[in-house]
């Protein structure tokens, strides 16, 4: 039976946290929709990953934190007592231009939509499009079947179609 | 099969917050939270240790037999009431002689990993920790026999297993079987955990690892020779004493 205490994490687990923290807080943003609640959850997630550093580092441990953050958000959601119902209803907006995807107008609308899906539903789209990860990888990291990842994906887009995110039919020069 | 979205639909979702500065430097940031949380759990063993030099000792025994792990020390004494511990993930809850009682996981430090934590019903803050279990061994466990009411026992089996089953099946001395979850949670993403309780005192024959269909994964843990659970000390460190 092992007896005592491994090495404490050394100057990489630092290296880690500076270079991957933006990209974390992003990936966290994506699923809470809250800045301070993603840099919080970041935070946390991070720090349940200095304890087992020294297992994990030679290894994924941008997956452990991946899936921690992941995790996290969704046991979060089931938390608050508003919790985060998908709304068929969307608050009035003003008409969007027909600017390029990365104007500012584009942004409030996708994460307006983003907030009317459920949170698995949500997951599954950031880790899909977002994240790159393949359905199997969703599968294994929501615990859930790909088939499940499937509807919830097909179900995640149908909702931002819904709520107005440009589409292919909008933008018919583009594919 | 399933829409894929556009390229600028991913970009999007990848940069939702463009003018997002990180602070100075994040990791002060995550050492804060790390001391915060080392700091939360000393606090909370220590006080135990304290209120138990006049409060009951709740006492943690081994059962003898094949599939049970070696001896455990006895638990340091909690107390009765006060927050459960920070980071604690659920894993399971139930009712036992009409008393409800529930079961979470979370690391206390690097050696006392992968612990699970048991309270209300017959537990006492009860906590068992399998720092040494790895993702290619079977399950690993611990079996604790609880006071529940005067001159009655309860039976309750706290452990971690591998991710590629869904749910185990305990096989008990006296012929019962109980079958329980076996949940993923934040606190190790290669580990499920399982937690279930039964009535009376009971010894456990084995253990059997069960897949989302409920066809048995590998045959049935009866082996002691596998990592063994721990109950950690006040300094957080976690060690199975010599048995």
């Amino acid at each position: 039976m092992r007896v005592g205490v491994p090495p404490r994490p050394d100057d990489s687990f630092a290296e880690f946290v500076r270079g991957r923290w933006g990209r974390l807080v992003r990936l966290a943003f994506s699923l809470t929709l809250d800045l301070g609640r993603a840099e919080d959850l970041v935070q946390e997630s991070l720090a349940k990953l200095w304890a087992v550093w020294p297992r994990v580092r030679d290894g994924s441990p941008e997956a452990y934190v991946r899936r921690t953050i992941v995790n996290g958000a969704i046991s979060a959601s089931r938390r608050r007592w508003r919790g985060e119902e998908p709304r068929d209803e969307l608050p009035d907006l003003p008409d969007r231009t027909s600017a390029g995807p990365e104007s500012a107008d584009d942004r409030d609308w996708l994460r307006r939509g983003l907030a009317t899906l459920s949170v698995h539903q949500r997951a599954v789209v950031v880790l899909r499009y977002a994240e790159d990860l393949s359905e199997r990888q969703v599968a294994d990291l929501l615990g859930m079947s790909t088939g499940t990842v499937k509807t919830h994906a097909s179900r995640g887009l149908a909702r931002l179609r819904d709520a107005g995110y440009p589409d292919a039919s909008v933008r018919g020069t583009r594919r | 099969m399933t829409e894929e979205p556009r390229e600028d639909l991913r970009e999007a979702l990848r940069d939702l917050i463009p003018d997002y500065r990180a602070p100075a430097d994040p990791y002060l940031r995550v050492g804060a939270t790390i001391r915060r949380r080392r700091n939360s759990r000393r606090a909370w063993l220590a006080a135990g240790v304290a209120a138990g030099a006049a409060a009951a000792v709740t006492v943690v025994p081994a059962l003898a037999g094949p599939g049970s792990p070696a001896g455990i020390a006895p638990a340091a004494p909690r107390p009765a009431g006060g927050p459960p511990p920070a980071g604690l993930q659920p894993v399971a809850a139930g009712t036992v002689s009409g008393r409800d009682w529930r079961a979470g996981s979370l690391t206390l430090s690097p050696s006392a990993s992968r612990c699970l934590y048991g309270e209300g019903g017959p537990f006492s803050r009860d906590l068992a920790c399998f720092p040494d279990w790895t993702p290619e061994r079977n399950a690993s466990w611990v079996v604790l026999v609880l006071p529940d009411r005067p001159e009655r026992k309860v039976t309750a089996v706290l452990g971690v297993a591998p991710d590629d089953s869904r749910r185990v099946s305990v096989s008990f001395g006296d012929g019962r079987t109980a079958v329980a979850d076996a949940v993923h949670t934040a606190t190790d993403p290669e580990a499920r955990f399982f937690a279930l309780v039964v009535a009376g005192s009971a010894t456990v024959r084995g253990v059997t690892l069960l897949a989302g269909s409920g066809a048995p994964v590998g045959a049935p843990d009866t082996e002691a020779d596998r990592p063994a659970g721990c109950v950690p000390a006040v300094d957080l460190t976690c060690s199975t004493p010599p048995g």
